[in-house]
């Protein structure tokens, strides 16, 4: 980590200090673009309410249309909001009791509830799920041949383990760019940095592309979409076939950052049909083999271990009978590794046949941000490329990863357009708090737990979420409330299982995705597990277009999509699955059964609560797992408030 | 107290496959109190238009062309003069109806219809692989992830279907699989609804455990705490929209199975379809249940015939594939005229390409790919009827006039919708997209 530091540190110096010449650009430069400077914290009429500076900007803004915020929830909904926020379960009984009944001031006894939540290993299981979201991580290739990822899950562990871990930021945006080339101490930790760039290999591509450099470059241009938009909020993917239509970006600037993926090799384990690896659409040679030692070359395997591990090994089974797993490897993942260096010629109009000259490879001069750092003649770029990105006075970095865990805790972002950081995207509700919040997350060590402590322990967070229509700013565009949230797909499910005592905590061992991605029984890829494993749901494999029907009734993204923020829909399918679905049916029995045959205990157990005189006669009418099955489906329970 | 009718009665919108964009998404830029928008509901077109719904028939693998809707004796002479590889139409071709438009043997059902339809004979693709032209035909494009025709269109119109899906897909296809009909980008509640036919598919429609009467309490005291919860809290609507969910769940249960259930149509209309006939159950049953949505303001609804690839074997293949095809789309125009739909129904049908003039390899009876021209018809919902739009070369392999390539056909029908193409658009990652990209013309040639 000393390393890194020391690496980013001679980079910012080193930005500061160089020039390009700068290119004419039509379109004007968005304030994003802008660098971040310190804001004055604002002086507030109501010097009381304010725990936080946080607090001081909403207030002030709140103050200048002379409207003032709601009074602060009660700490049962508290409890519940932070928990579900945090961990995606909602707090046993014993949490709630201890919280409710800690004779601590607020203050004191929440933050200590925000501490032990966040110490939680659940804690990574939940946001790991937000940032799977944004770089459309899937367990299959999707698209034409739809081939399975047989190490994705390696990736998806490595974010839950680096949010466990508290892996400050920006060394969580540079392992995913070049993992591969930065410095490790240890080989745990070159190991560990490797399966980072599994990130840029989790595209969805078209394997049986006939043209293999179309196929590269498609493969560039997911990787630059998802590596422009989930830590910069910008489209750089638009400039393509032309000059942005409306950033400060060109087609040449496309090209030279371009030039880095196609000096890079990606390793998905599943190659296009004219690649040089063997094994058919899923090939370990496709593969990156993780060192065993420091100074060990990193690359594909060269000796292929004993085993399944690739398509062919399957087809040389003949037509067996019974589905064909895929053996594990310790030492495999997916990732990027740095390939045959050389600048990318520009596409004229994005067409393959016609290019011109290429750009240097990470010259690009779009306005306001810093340029790249002099690539080495023999490096991709990727080192500079992640150095550059995560320098502290980078723009756009920090302002788009704030304001995403704003997102997550309070429904919506102060941009809330979380993906769109540009000329398209829409404007700050409170731009100084987000230049506030940027500035102190960089200073605070790029810590996300430091930072959703301080946004959980502000006053805002701990708002009433009670709506009122007649209000003047009713849509809370001004945070005077918190806003209601929907739950999940995962935290719903998760909840399920856990009321009924049946959720599993660990993770489920070996490669749980079966086929090749052709036709037939054992051509189809699919997931291992169902919904009515007891596993979280952030454990299930996600196969591209083959999404389980829950998941889509519950508005899980669409797995090749980069989606910061999900839609919320309310649709009927999703009240037939509280009335019918026989998972449901189940838990709610399972339920039922522990709560005795107390109606009380029911609600404790189920909403959180105790249950109003009205509620135990009405409760009365049913059977106790009827009650269990209605509680699940009603509003309060699919919302935290 | 309020009853069940009352609460239905108090929302303004009849509310369809109900669904609501979060509270939270839609003050944007307003300060005005948030509007519970449901996205699903019935919307006006850019203009007016005959077309009301769309059934499009997906016909896997790339039908010929040659043997069924593009006569070519051109090619059936290069046959007799032993011309390269050339392969004359293994069927023969009548002028058929008063329009006297071509059209083989192998559909002596449809061609009765055959001043119904509108053969599209200029059609193109861009590639010769069938998942990737597939999935172009559906979704626009065969390098890039999108919304499907019918999630687009559903997005654009909303659904006229009170208690049913906006989009169904019977039987779908495997190449391409959910892309087919997903949604992409656009939220998940325009993506097709996957049914199979003869009945299922939409998940847990009925309860093992619980009878009637006890379910109506149970939804009840459901109903009770939403109202309570959102008294208690006015300002949050999406809590109206989940009482509301209630309802149509609770209607769904009894109207999807309903609409399901061909028994209860009459022996006639079952032989209309050829229903009780082995050759053409399956497509028969598709095409019932077809009207039946059709009938229920279902918006967009698409059925699949897969095993239309004949490399080889075509003569016998391709015979038996267009009748199990012939007689169901002939009983569907007929039922859908006699109920005075077809005016406002569009019929498409077609593959994702045809098949070339010459033999395909051994054993040198069947034909390959060929996306360079073929052709796709429709009938119904505004397009002109007995008519013959655009043309092939002589033999028959490539689009020559009024030729009409992926995003040419999607924008004329969109335009048969009502929808001017290039304003169906929805903003993601920064721009905004359209089902046609940045091309497609109207075919106006053959619209009535």
């Amino acid at each position: 980590m000393h390393d890194l530091h020391a690496i980013l540190f001679i980079a910012a110096l080193f930005c500061c200090t160089s020039t390009f010449a700068a290119e004419k650009y039509e379109n004007a430069t968005p304030w994003s673009y802008q660098r971040i400077l310190r804001p004055v914290v604002p002086v507030v009429k109501d010097a009381t309410w304010p725990k936080d500076d946080i607090d001081r900007f909403i207030l002030a803004r709140l103050e200048k249309d002379s409207l003032h915020p709601i009074g602060d929830a009660s700490r049962l909904t508290l409890i519940r909001r932070a928990s579900f926020d945090l961990l995606g379960l909602p707090p046993t009984q014993e949490e709630v009791e201890r919280f409710v009944h800690d004779s601590a001031p607020d203050d004191v006894a929440f933050a200590k509830v925000v501490e032990a939540f966040l110490q939680s290993e659940r804690f990574g299981e939940r946001w790991a799920r937000h940032w799977l979201d944004v770089v459309r991580y899937a367990d299959s290739v999707g698209r034409v041949w739809n081939a399975p990822f047989l190490y994705a899950a390696r990736y998806r562990d490595w974010v839950i383990d680096s949010l466990n871990a508290d892996k400050p930021y920006n060394r969580f945006v540079a392992e995913q760019i070049a993992g591969d080339l930065l410095p490790a101490t240890t080989v745990l930790q070159k190991r560990d940095q490797i399966v980072g760039t599994g990130m840029l290999a989790l595209g969805s591509m078209d394997l049986q592309e006939g043209s293999y450099e179309q196929f590269l470059l498609d493969q560039v241009d997911d990787q630059i979409d998802v590596v422009s938009r989930a830590f910069m909020g910008l489209t750089l993917s638009c400039a393509r076939c032309h000059d942005h239509k409306t950033e400060p970006v060109s087609q040449k600037d496309y090209y030279a950052l371009a030039g880095i993926f196609h000096s890079s090799r990606t390793l998905s384990g599943t190659p296009n049909r004219n690649d040089e690896a063997r094994g058919g659409y899923v090939s370990a040679e496709a593969l990156v083999d993780l060192p065993t030692a420091l100074n060990e070359r990193v690359g594909p395997p060269t000796k292929l271990p004993a085993g399944v591990h690739s398509m062919d090994d399957i087809r040389t089974m003949g037509n067996p009978k019974e589905t064909v797993r895929y053996d594990h490897d310790p030492h495999f993942c997916m990732g990027v590794i740095e390939g045959e260096i050389k600048d990318c010629e520009l596409a004229v109009g994005g067409k393959v046949s016609d290019r011109e000259a290429a750009p240097e490879r990470g010259k690009f001069g779009i306005p306001a941000l810093p340029p790249l750092p002099k690539i080495p003649a023999q490096s991709s770029g990727r080192l500079e490329l992640a150095q550059w990105m995560t320098q502290p006075t980078h723009p756009l970095t920090s302002r788009v990863a704030v304001n995403r865990i704003w997102q997550h805790l309070f429904g919506e972002g102060i941009v809330r357009t979380v993906d769109d950081f540009g000329t398209t995207g829409s404007d700050p509700t409170h731009p100084e708090l987000l230049d506030h919040l940027a500035i102190r997350f960089v200073e605070g060590g790029w810590s996300v737990k430091k930072m959703i402590r301080t946004l959980m322990l502000s006053r805002t967070y701990r708002l009433a979420s009670t709506g009122n229509p007649e209000h003047p700013d009713a849509g809370n565009k001004l945070r005077w409330r918190m806003n209601p949230k929907r739950l999940e797909l995962e935290p719903l499910r998760d909840t399920l299982l856990q009321l009924a005592g049946k959720l599993a905590l660990d993770r489920p061992e070996g490669i749980q995705v079966v086929g090749t991605g052709g036709k037939g029984r054992h051509g189809v890829t699919r997931g291992l597990l169902s919904i009515e494993d007891p596993y979280r749901t952030i454990y299930l494999p996600v196969v591209r277009d083959n999404v389980p029907e829950l998941f889509s009734t519950f508005d899980f993204p669409g797995p090749t999509q980069i989606k910061g923020q999900r839609d919320v829909t309310t649709v009927a399918p999703q009240a037939l699955f509280f009335m019918n679905n026989s998972m449901v049916d189940e838990l709610s029995a399972e339920i039922a059964g522990k709560t005795g045959k107390d109606v009380k205990g029911v609600y404790r157990l189920v909403l959180g609560r105790e249950p109003s005189s009205e509620e135990v006669r009405d409760a009365g009418e049913l059977d106790l797992q009827t009650l269990v099955q209605a509680l699940l489906g009603t509003a309060e329970f699919r919302y935290v408030f | 107290m309020p009853t069940r009718r009352s609460i239905l009665q108090s929302t303004s919108t009849g509310f369809g496959w109900l669904a609501f964009n979060a509270l939270h998404q839609q003050w944007a830029s307003a300060a005005a109190p948030p509007k519970t928008i449901n996205p699903l509901a019935p919307k006006v077109p850019h203009f007016a238009a005959k077309a009301k719904r769309v059934i499009f028939m997906f016909m896997q693998g790339g039908p010929s062309h040659l043997d069924t809707f593009d006569y070519k004796p051109e090619l059936a002479k290069a046959e007799a003069d032993k011309v390269q590889k050339y392969m004359g139409s293994v069927f023969e071709f009548k002028p058929r109806g008063k329009s006297g438009i071509m059209i083989s043997e192998a559909f002596p059902e449809l061609a009765k219809h055959a001043d119904d339809l509108c053969l599209l004979n200029g059609m193109q693709t861009r590639t010769n692989a069938h998942q990737m032209a597939t999935v172009a035909l559906h979704i626009g494009s065969e390098t890039f992830v999108r919304p499907s025709m019918g999630a687009w269109i559903v997005y654009g119109l909303g659904t006229e279907a009170e208690d049913l899906p906006g989009f169904v897909t019977i039987n779908p296809v495997g190449d391409g699989g959910a892309m087919n009909y997903g949604s992409a980008f656009l939220p998940a509640s325009f993506q097709g609804t996957r049914l199979v036919s003869g009945g299922g598919g939409v998940p847990d429609l009925s309860n093992g455990r619980l009878s009637d009467a006890q379910q109506r309490k149970q939804i009840e005291f459901i109903q009770k705490a939403n109202r309570k919860l959102l008294s208690g809290d006015p300002g949050n609507p999406e809590i109206e929209g989940i009482i509301q969910s209630y309802e149509l769940a609770y209607k769904m249960q009894t109207s999807v199975p309903e609409m399901l259930d061909l028994d209860k149509e009459p022996q006639h209309i079952r032989d209309m379809y050829g229903l009780d006939e082995s050759e053409t159950e399956r497509f028969g049953t598709q095409c019932l249940m077809a009207r039946r949505m059709a009938e229920k303001g279902v918006r967009f609804i698409q059925l699949g015939s897969p095993g239309w690839d004949h490399h080889n074997n075509l003569r016998e293949s391709l015979a038996r594939q267009c009748t199990s095809i012939d007689k169901p789309i002939a009983g569907l125009i007929a039922d859908l005229k006699q109920r005075d739909m077809l005016k406002d129904t569009l019929i498409i049908w077609g593959g994702e390409f045809g098949r070339g003039s010459g033999y395909d390899n051994e054993p040198y009876n069947g034909r390959g790919h060929n996306g360079g021209g073929y052709t796709m018809w429709m009938a119904g919902g505004g397009v002109k009827g007995g008519f013959t739009y655009g043309s092939t070369n002589d033999l028959g392999n490539t689009a020559e006039t009024g030729i009409i390539g992926t995003h040419d056909l999607h924008a004329t029908v969109l335009h048969l919708l009502g929808i001017n193409h290039e304003r169906l658009t929805y903003r993601y990652a920064g721009r905004n997209f359209r089902l046609t990209d940045v091309s497609g013309e109207v075919a106006k040639a053959i619209l009535a």
